[in-house]
């Protein structure tokens, strides 16, 4: 068919278009970099996204690891995360996916379960033990059988702050500690008092004007871990465990939800989250002191590094018991490979806090275990760059990875997460954050056009 | 028209003559001259939209080894896809709204700027302007000024003693204010207009003026009627554009909230790159495309009663 | 009784008073127009010399203080800038001179050139403008995976010099149907062919269609996003667009970075634009003499 095609329009298109194609042609034909295939040398391509800080991190990781590794070229190739997804699918097609990417675990899952990406789990089985990784950091599927990847790092939800504001407001910091956290009524009570009106009252005073608030005490994150954190720390979820009966409408959810709501609407403590979700994110606004306090992930550490204001990290509030959510976008190895050992290789390189600066930068926590157990490479990740992790980080980042992490969260076992997400939880919390209905009508909502979507887990 | 007769005379006679072989040679120039234009259709058009139209009825996700499942992505659309019904009318509203508006808007901007004044120059260019931006950019930039607590917009209503307003984030506006936001870069179909403004012979406006027309009948009865090629096809251009909207409710609204802004093309993009259902958002396109078709059709149709070509209808 | 003499001037004062308030309601709606379109430009250009914080104050700076003038050159280094204008301009000059060129022999073979089956043909390539690209991308990758093309500018250029895209066949199309086919006729009684009809009678009085044309598909090559995303490998290959992505992350962006890229996109389309548009004047001498 196409060369027909090809052959026709050639015959019937004039000479002199011919000689302009030829022009054209040896203009527009830059070929592949080919040099390098030949011999034993492996040929790996790493497809990723991230900010410029990141690619130029990796790409980094990348030099120094061609450098050490003469039988191995890796090429990096960066793509915008917008468009992702259709450079990724467009590759997989044509039948010449990358060998390790960057993939989002809504499409990680169905391309495992479809054979396109390599089990890992034999891989990590002949890891020395004193190389093993937390075990939050696996996506397992195949009921737990299989190792899909890991998470690029370890990421996990904490409270950021600003100490300026807790200093002017005369309220205490936050607690590090899991045993010291403060329960959520506390919480809202010290949100209070460093939520001002352009007056200069608090959130706590009578004279108060919630129509002209300048600091909010707390930016809420529109994210899903913005709020599933709070649901697993009452000991709810949104599905229960077989990932077939939705929970997000039980007492436990619907209580932290309706929290969640009276934060913006009744204590007026947050703005409606629907409005931060790019922009602008929560460490510029805490600089211009437009907010004290705000959930958010441990990767977030590097943006608030680089602020002009003294910051802190502390424990999340809790509803029943002190936890945090586990969350890392996965890292593949794709099966069509043909040097899966070498790429596991560079799987595991990008993994080591000694060879990606970006552990130390403040962006990913390590996987392996010993980074959390052993003082010396505890120290060497939060003090190799000084400046970047406050002090509170051992009990705030290494306590609750290590002790207070939930259970992993749908979003790394529950089939069809991405429909369940879009078209049930999202619009029914957007509704939740307009203020229009309660937790209780939102949460039965999602619940509804949960069921059909429900289809068990990976 | 000063040599009328012998020119037709002329005309009859060489018609006579060279009939046969002037079909012919009209023929070959006609096929040699879009040559080009129907390799690259065949090539790059022809085969990946019957691709598309295989993968419609396949259950592939780009990952899987396809099947052939009948016609039960369209079945499923019809009968088992609240998501469908809700995005095809979202974009019904935005699409019948924002044709509308936007070939106003560019129409009144072109006569503005058709006028003989000084600094059409700078004013043109200002007009353009919005449209060079690039949407990654500009979709940055309107984020910013709908921002309830930190934008522009609010900004100036609180200024004006006005309540704020929740734009993109409120179910009830964010249709108007993705709308007006397009309203903002209408750059393209305005030149378009004004390029075929300039196309109406000075000749007929003297006419009217000699018949003591004032400005008005200078615009119903010269302007819009030779103006309507170009307002047919700004009008199908605007209908094709705004039924297949994407990139900035992908970046500014991702659909929300709660839907309201799910349109069409943002809805099969989910389909096809976020949950990798390429055969469901194939027979979606596809959909999607007779809807325009048909809609255009009517239009194609209609526009023979009120599209007037100077050139005449060949 | 007022002299004729008197009512011929008080009918002249009237027409220009008429005239006088014309010009100024012309003016001030160009003026509200220009405030309205100008405001978020201005917020883009204001944004682009702020640092990120400045950006996010409450109340809204106006004008920025200081001027972080630093982001341009940040900008412009963060990023390989030349290397992408180079490679941006490279697509761009192919992509302009081909759709003029192919578009043009399209539009005249489908306007005035008779032959059988020319508008069924073109009602066809037609509708491929209502297929959302969305759905075609993939298949239209994997044809140029086929071929060996991907990680060239071919995927890019080629269809460029084959019609350059229907969308600028129909528009040419349409303004040549409205050029009286008595020039066409005449020429042709001169002994012209149709390709010299085309160069003398039909181009000249297109000038503002094929003007728009150009920077059409200038600026379309300019900001395209999704094309070069998809076939361009390699960072040494990429393009402004392309380019103006990296500031924005998944988590946390650059914006100011982003801002002011982005201001020096815009001012080489600016200027393409501004010097090209007065042929779109130009048009009215061309077309008015004949009559």
């Amino acid at each position: 068919m196409q060369m027909t095609h090809e052959r026709s329009s050639r015959r019937r298109r004039p000479w002199r278009w011919l000689f302009l194609f030829a022009g054209v042609a040896w203009l527009n034909v830059n070929l592949l970099p080919s040099g390098r295939a030949e011999g034993n040398v492996a040929e790996i391509k790493f497809t990723l996204w991230g900010s410029p800080f990141e690619k130029q991190a990796l790409e980094e990781a990348v030099k120094s690891f061609n450098a050490t590794h003469p039988n191995i070229h890796v090429t990096a190739q960066h793509t915008a995360y917008e468009a992702y997804g259709e450079k990724i699918s467009a590759m997989l097609a044509s039948g010449n996916p990358p060998d390790i990417a960057y993939l989002d675990y809504a499409q990680a899952f169905p391309f495992a379960d479809a054979g396109k990406l390599l089990d890992l789990a034999p891989y990590f089985a002949k890891q020395p033990a004193d190389k093993s990784l937390l075990e939050s950091a696996y996506y397992h599927f195949d009921h737990g059988k299989k190792v899909l990847g890991t998470g690029l790092a370890t990421g996990i939800i904490l409270l950021y702050y600003n100490k300026d504001l807790f200093d002017k407001a005369g309220v205490p910091y936050p607690p590090s500690k899991a045993e010291q956290a403060w329960t959520w009524d506390q919480f809202v009570q010290v949100a209070k008092k460093l939520t001002k009106d352009k007056n200069g009252n608090d959130a706590t005073s009578s004279k108060f004007d919630p129509d002209n608030i300048v600091t909010y005490g707390l930016s809420l994150p529109q994210d899903w871990w913005g709020y599933l954190t709070f649901i697993y720390s009452n000991k709810g979820g949104m599905v229960n465990e077989d990932g077939t009966e939705p929970l997000i409408n039980k007492p436990e959810a619907v209580e932290v939800l309706q929290k969640l709501r009276d934060a913006i609407f009744i204590d007026h403590i947050a703005p409606r989250p629907t409005q931060n979700k790019t922009l602008p994110s929560a460490d510029i606004l805490m600089q211009t002191g437009k907010i004290a306090m705000t959930f958010n992930g441990m990767w977030r550490v590097i943006d608030f590094s680089q602020l002009h204001i003294k910051w802190g990290i502390g424990a999340l509030p809790y509803f029943k018991e002190p936890l945090t959510i586990v969350l890392s976008v996965p890292k593949v190895i794709f099966s069509a490979t043909k040097y899966p050992d070498q790429t596991f290789e560079f799987y595991q390189y990008i993994s080591d806090p000694k060879r990606v600066a970006l552990f130390k930068e403040g962006l990913w926590a390590p996987l392996e275990k010993s980074y959390f157990t052993d003082p010396a490479l505890m120290k060497e990740w939060l003090d190799g760059k000084p400046g970047v992790y406050p002090p509170e980080s051992r009990d705030v980042i290494v306590d609750y990875s290590l002790h207070h992490a939930a259970p992993p969260p749908p979003q790394y076992w529950l089939r069809n997460i991405d429909r369940i997400m879009n078209e049930a939880i999202t619009p029914a919390m957007d509704q939740l954050w307009s203020g229009k209905i309660d937790a209780q009508a939102a949460a039965d909502q999602a619940a509804e056009k949960m069921k059909p979507l429900l289809q068990g887990r990976w | 028209m000063h040599h009328t007769a012998p020119y037709e005379q002329r005309l009859a006679r060489t018609k006579t003559k060279f009939l046969v072989s002037r079909e012919r040679r009209e023929m070959i120039w006609g096929l040699t001259c879009v040559a080009p234009a129907l390799a690259g259709f065949l090539f790059w058009q022809v085969g990946p939209i019957l691709g598309s139209l295989v993968i419609a009825f396949t259950d592939w996700t780009v990952a899987n080894t396809p099947h052939w499942i009948g016609l039960s992505n369209f079945q499923r659309m019809l009968f088992a896809d609240p998501l469908f019904y809700k995005s095809l009318s979202v974009t019904g509203i935005y699409a019948a709204t924002g044709v509308f508006l936007n070939l106003s808007f560019a129409l009144a901007l072109a006569l503005l700027l058709s006028q003989k004044i000084f600094g059409l120059t700078f004013f043109r260019t200002i007009f353009y302007l919005p449209s060079t931006v690039p949407a990654i950019a500009s979709s940055v930039l309107w984020l910013w000024l709908f921002n309830p607590e930190f934008g522009l917009f609010n900004s100036i209503l609180t200024g004006l003693g006005l309540p704020k307003q929740q734009w993109i984030y409120d179910e009830n506006s964010v249709l108007a204010s993705l709308i007006l936001m397009n309203l903002w870069s209408v750059g393209p179909l305005m030149v378009i207009f004004l390029a075929g403004l300039q196309t109406i012979p000075k000749y007929l406006y003297d006419a009217v003026a000699v018949d003591g027309g004032n400005a008005w009948h200078k615009f119903r009865f010269v302007t819009l009627p030779l103006l309507t090629p170009t307002i047919l096809f700004n009008l199908i251009l605007s209908i094709i554009d705004t039924f297949q909207v994407f990139t900035q409710p992908y970046v500014m609204t991702q659909g929300g909230p709660n839907n309201a802004s799910l349109l069409y093309v943002l809805y099969l993009y989910r389909k096809a790159f976020q949950e990798y259902d390429m055969g469901y958002a194939s027979a979606l396109a596809w959909v999607l495309f007779l809807i325009i078709a048909l809609i255009s059709f009517v239009v194609l149709q209609t526009s023979r009663r009120w599209v007037f070509y100077v050139g005449g209808s060949e | 009784m007022k002299s004729a003499a008197a009512l011929g001037r008080s009918q002249v004062r009237a027409a220009s008073r008429i005239d006088w308030l014309s010009t100024l309601i012309t003016y001030s709606l160009c003026g509200l127009g220009s405030f309205l379109m100008l405001l978020p430009l201005f917020w883009l250009v204001r944004s682009s010399v702020m640092t990120l914080d400045q950006i996010f104050r409450f109340p809204p700076e106006w004008i920025p203080a200081p001027f972080a003038w630093q982001n341009y050159p940040e900008a412009l280094t963060t990023v390989p800038f030349l290397l992408y204008l180079k490679n941006t301009v490279f697509i761009l000059v192919q992509t302009v001179l081909g759709t003029l060129i192919t578009a043009t022999l399209a539009a005249y073979g489908f306007s005035r050139l008779r032959w059988p089956g020319r508008d069924l043909i073109f009602n066809i390539l037609l509708t491929t403008l209502m297929l959302p690209y969305a759905i075609t991308l993939i298949p239209t990758f994997l044809l140029w995976a086929h071929l060996g093309l991907v990680n060239t500018t071919w995927p890019l250029v080629l269809p460029r010099w084959c019609g350059g895209g229907i969308f600028y066949i129909f528009l040419l199309r349409q303004f040549f149907r409205t050029i009286p086919r008595e020039l066409d006729e005449a020429a042709i009684l001169d002994g012209a062919n149709p390709l010299q009809v085309l160069w003398h009678v039909v181009v000249p009085l297109s000038r503002p269609a094929l003007i728009t044309v150009a920077i059409f598909s200038a600026l379309g090559a300019w900001n395209d996003f999704l094309g070069p995303l998809m076939y361009l490998n390699e960072s040494s290959k990429y393009t402004l667009a392309l380019g103006l992505a990296e500031f924005t992350g998944l988590y946390s962006s650059q914006w100011h970075l982003l801002m002011a890229a982005s201001t020096v996109v815009i001012i080489p389309v600016v200027l393409l634009f501004f010097f090209a548009q007065r042929y779109f004047i130009e048009g009215i001498a061309l077309t008015g003499t004949k009559g």
